[in-house]
């Protein structure tokens, strides 16, 4: 399993656009993943799940992937996060 | 019109306007339906769970239509809620836990599905952020639509079966119901809740269709099958009308559109009196579609494009290509017109759910956080917009409207940011139009007051009269009690409509005027006494306008001006202008 650490860069933190983008991103792995923040654990492949962590912009998460191509998602997911989720730097 | 006592009459606000006369449908309370717990055996959960895929299958089909149906009208931008519903539906993790519910306890997929999701529901509804709360009612919506599919194997549509003409009548409306409900037979809506700056009445407005909302206890007052008309001009219900009635109705409807035709027939025609005095008749418009009106009844432009509702109609603050593409089009479709672009004039409760401000409930929304007053604590926001309409510019006649300006100094600081946006597209080589004019809503006293010095800066005004009108009278429009004290013809107002054309004439800049006053005769005989240089009035009032103009005389009207701004009081003004017109 591999953790790690990511930060909300979009001002309007984690809504629905974003949310999918991470789901669509997230469902192309086999592995399971999950995304943390705080005491909250939910699915990453869940739209609803990431709702319901409702990050903020500059909330920290905690990306955790198990699985085969674990590696992968996570360097993706990373990117994606990193690149405020392809909406532009100032969304 | 004389509308018969013992009729019976229901009222609320007018949220798109228009008359229709119809059969009610009345949709009870239904977003609590019962779900039956019936217990399953092994063997049946894989036909359980085909069930849930089908219904959802069922729901996608209709939000898919309704997406498409918003896209044709609107265009793309606004289709985000709905794309957002139908991320939410396609949820597989939710299927998932639904299945191990299932496995679990034994029971009916509807009854899981319903305890899976209000858990999600639970976590959200008392989430601090406005947003994440809002997102409780697409969650919601999405329930209630497969738990329908699912128990009654209908969707919303093919529950209704609606062969007649029918006024649609409900608690509260989604967007999604009425892009699906307008193209069914359904002639208008009445809702007891809801704004009208909702969604769902932005929508009703843009698709045409009358609406009426607020309408207190109309689920239970009205009944399925009775007949109505719905006067969304008057805002009036009226329940199983007379023959009577109906004929008269079906006379106003058929002068209505008779006037119509004659007013698209001049629509050639410029707004000028018979003495030759030509004033601009402009526009206010919403939405770009809207533009297609000012085709259809002839006018000069747009002089007001209210820029609040893409940002409304989102779920995230719109960049500035979306931005570009709705202004571009406006523009490109009125290519020797001027086109007045308004920064956005949103409160602050609008904006903090766009960007998480947690600004809520403001004892005093209307002097509160809102218009330029947020643009300028969060320049990139205002940056974004000045540089979608910048852009624009280079398409045709674009300018710029500043709202809600108080002191002179949010008037240079706005043209401070202007022109650096100028200079950083001209350092990216974007075209733009560089001698784009830049004006300013005079809506507040304080403008007012001080008018030479923005005159000076300002390439042109626009009167804001409703809210000036608010302002200098203190008066919330929206509050019962004292809507009869709100009245644009109080001699401070009339003072005040000359103090501001004079010295806007005086540095020769034109001066407009955009509030509901332009497109009343009284107002509008005055301005042209005061030699306004332009009104601006929703699409469907352009030929009423013209045609009242055509009939007047400027000199004869200004002969009078003098009389008008010595009286004192409201009512001998009023009456001194109705003797005037005859």
């Amino acid at each position: 399993m591999i953790k790690k650490e990511v930060t909300i860069l979009n001002k309007q933190g984690l809504h629905a656009r974003p949310a999918t983008a991470l789901v669509n991103t997230a469902a192309k792995y086999k592995s399971e993943i999950f995304i943390c923040r705080n005491e909250k654990k939910v699915n990453g492949k869940s739209i609803l799940g990431l709702l319901v962590l409702a990050a903020e912009h500059g909330a920290k998460l905690i990306i955790e992937a198990d699985g085969p191509d674990e590696k992968e998602a996570v360097e993706a997911l990373e990117n994606l996060v990193g690149d405020h989720f392809g909406m532009g730097v100032n969304s | 019109m004389i509308i018969r006592e013992d009729l019976e009459i229901l009222q609320g606000q007018s949220a798109s306007s228009g008359i229709v006369i119809g059969h009610a449908y009345v949709r009870k309370v239904d977003n609590e339906t019962i779900i039956p717990r019936t217990l399953i055996s092994e063997q049946n959960i894989p036909e359980e769970m085909s069930r849930l895929t089908k219904a959802q299958d069922m729901v996608a089909e209709e939000l898919e239509l309704v997406r498409k149906k918003i896209e044709e009208n609107l265009g793309p931008s606004y289709s985000d809620i709905i794309s957002a519903q139908i991320a939410i539906l396609r949820d597989h993790e939710i299927i998932k836990e639904v299945r191990a519910y299932i496995e679990e306890h034994h029971v009916n997929v509807a009854f899981a599905y319903r305890v899976v999701v209000n858990q999600y529901v639970e976590l959200l509804e008392d989430h601090a952020s406005e947003y994440f709360r809002e997102r409780v009612a697409d969650i919601r919506d999405i329930r209630q639509r497969v738990l329908r599919a699912l128990i009654s194997k209908q969707t919303v549509l093919s529950s209704l079966e609606l062969d007649t003409p029918t006024i649609f009548i409900a608690k509260e409306l989604n967007p999604a119901d009425i892009m699906m409900l307008v193209t069914e037979n359904v002639l208008g809506f009445i809702t007891e809740f809801g704004g009208k700056t909702s969604h769902a009445s932005i929508l009703a407005r843009a698709m045409k269709v009358p609406m009426i909302i607020g309408v207190k206890d109309a689920t239970f007052t009205l009944e399925s099958g009775q007949r109505i008309i719905l006067d969304a001009n008057q805002g009036n219900v009226l329940i199983q009308p007379s023959q009577e009635t109906l004929d008269q109705y079906a006379r106003e409807m058929d002068n209505l559109q008779a006037q119509e035709l004659k007013y698209q027939a001049e629509s050639h025609k410029k707004a000028v009196t018979q003495d030759g005095f030509q004033l601009k008749l402009s526009a206010n418009i919403s939405l770009p579609f809207e533009v297609d009106d000012i085709i259809k009844y002839g006018g000069d432009g747009v002089g007001l494009y209210r820029t609040e509702y893409l940002y409304l109609m989102k779920q995230h603050l719109p960049d500035e290509e979306e931005l570009f593409r709705e202004y571009v089009r406006v523009v490109k479709s009125l290519p020797d017109q001027e086109v007045i672009i308004r920064t956005i004039d949103l409160g602050g409760d609008k904006m903090s759910a766009l960007w998480d401000l947690n600004i809520r409930n403001e004892a005093n929304p209307f002097m509160g956080y809102r218009a330029i007053r947020i643009c300028l604590d969060h320049p990139q926001v205002f940056i974004t917009q000045i540089r979608a309409i910048l852009r624009s510019s280079a398409f045709g006649k674009v300018c710029l409207l500043i709202p809600m300006i108080t002191h002179l100094e949010q008037l240079t600081e706005s043209l401070e940011i202007i022109e650096r946006v100028k200079r950083d597209l001209e350092h990216e080589k974007i075209a733009f139009d560089r001698n784009i004019k830049t004006g300013i809503m005079v809506e507040t006293p304080s403008v007012v007051m001080n008018i030479e010095a923005f005159a000076e800066k300002a390439d042109y005004f626009s009167i804001g009269t409703n809210d000036l009108t608010q302002y200098s009278l203190a008066v919330d429009r929206g509050n019962e009690r004292v809507t009869k004290i709100y009245n644009h013809y109080d001699p401070a107002i009339i003072k005040m409509l000359q103090k501001i054309i004079d010295a806007g004439h005086r540095s020769g800049i034109p001066v407009y005027i955009c509030g509901e006053m332009g497109s009343e005769e009284q107002a509008l005989y005055l301005l042209l006494a005061m030699k306004a240089d332009g009104v601006s009035v929703a699409p469907r009032y352009l030929g009423t306008v013209r045609n009242f103009i055509n009939r007047q005389n400027q000199k004869k009207a200004a002969k009078h001006l003098n009389e008008i701004l010595c009286m004192k009081n409201r009512k001998d003004i009023i009456d001194a202008i109705d003797k005037l017109i005859g």
